[in-house]
């Protein structure tokens, strides 16, 4: 698997025979100097500002707080908001 | 036809009651969908619409390649003494559209338990509903193997019980970004959550199989 050097995205609108579809395009260059595009599709539904926020938010923490995926107790109560546990 | 302005190629048809009870089922199905690669397309989306809700329901149905359907809410309302049939209309909107234009779009129905459409919508009978039993986990594993089903056969998606401890980080997390938003998580709008899904999925790097 080539060595991949830098990343980038940006938001740009697009257009498919089915209509008008929003995209993301994300650009890898990888060491063999070949540049990889790829078209993530956004929700048709989705806030575009909204989205982005809370893809910095998880970005954030993921580089806070790793992969790890600890196990969580589902409260059938209260599903929306979970207690945070103690720390 | 109506203009698919904004149609995907793998939006999902949903077609489930939006009421306060449901919304621990509601929140775990549009999650599982987001979290196996696929778009939710429901009625809410015609709240800031303006367009009538029975024709944005025609529409996001003739848009969307797929539909899920969950039909365990069909019972008698205490108050009224009366079923609610929104979910059974739609669902016939749905098979309706499949036959009208001879097409054959993937549909999963659910109830509670596998037989018990048999005593208020017999006309059902071949469709074989999956029973959730009105349990979270039951349901996303249900969502998650009917839609793993309807995934290209190289495309990996994790399994059910996997997805429910993902959804449950995320209602944690969705706590915290709310309220870096000024939002409020108790009444947070579809818009909203599917925004923040969205997100939260794109940035822990779990939404990266939506190539076109």
């Amino acid at each position: 698997m080539p060595e991949e050097k830098q990343s980038q995205s940006d938001e740009s609108p697009g257009k498919t025979a089915e209509g008008t579809v929003r995209i993301q395009a994300a650009c890898t260059v990888t060491s063999s100097g070949s540049v990889r595009v790829r078209l993530i599709q956004q929700s048709p539904t989705a806030n575009p500002k909204l989205v982005e926020a809370a893809r910095k938010f998880a970005q954030r923490l993921k580089e806070k707080e790793g992969d790890e995926e600890e196990h969580i107790d589902y409260i059938p109560e209260a599903p929306l908001i979970l207690p945070v546990p103690q720390k | 036809m109506p203009d698919s302005g904004a149609s995907t190629h793998r939006d999902v048809f949903v077609n489930c009651p939006f009421d306060s009870e449901y919304k621990q089922q509601f929140n775990a199905l549009i999650f599982t969908i987001y979290d196996c690669g696929f778009y939710p397309r429901c009625a809410l989306e015609a709240v800031d619409s303006g367009q009538l809700r029975f024709e944005k329901i025609c529409q996001l149905i003739l848009e969307s390649p797929y539909g899920i359907h969950d039909l365990s809410r069909i019972e008698l309302d205490p108050s009224t003494q009366l079923p609610r049939f929104n979910m059974a209309l739609e669902l016939g909107l749905f098979l309706g559209a499949n036959l009208l234009f001879e097409i054959k779009k993937p549909c999963l129905v659910m109830d509670t338990e596998r037989y018990r459409y048999q005593r208020f919508c017999s006309d059902l009978s071949g469709f074989d509903p999956s029973p959730h039993g009105g349990d979270i986990l039951q349901l996303i594993c249900v969502v998650r193997d009917w839609l793993r089903a309807n995934l290209e056969p190289n495309e990996k998606i994790p399994g059910g019980e996997h997805i429910f401890e993902r959804y449950k980080l995320f209602l944690r997390h969705l706590r915290e970004f709310c309220e870096e938003e000024h939002l409020n998580p108790d009444s947070i709008s579809y818009y909203d959550y599917i925004s923040s899904l969205q997100g939260w999925l794109e940035g822990k790097g779990l939404r990266e199989k939506q190539t076109s």
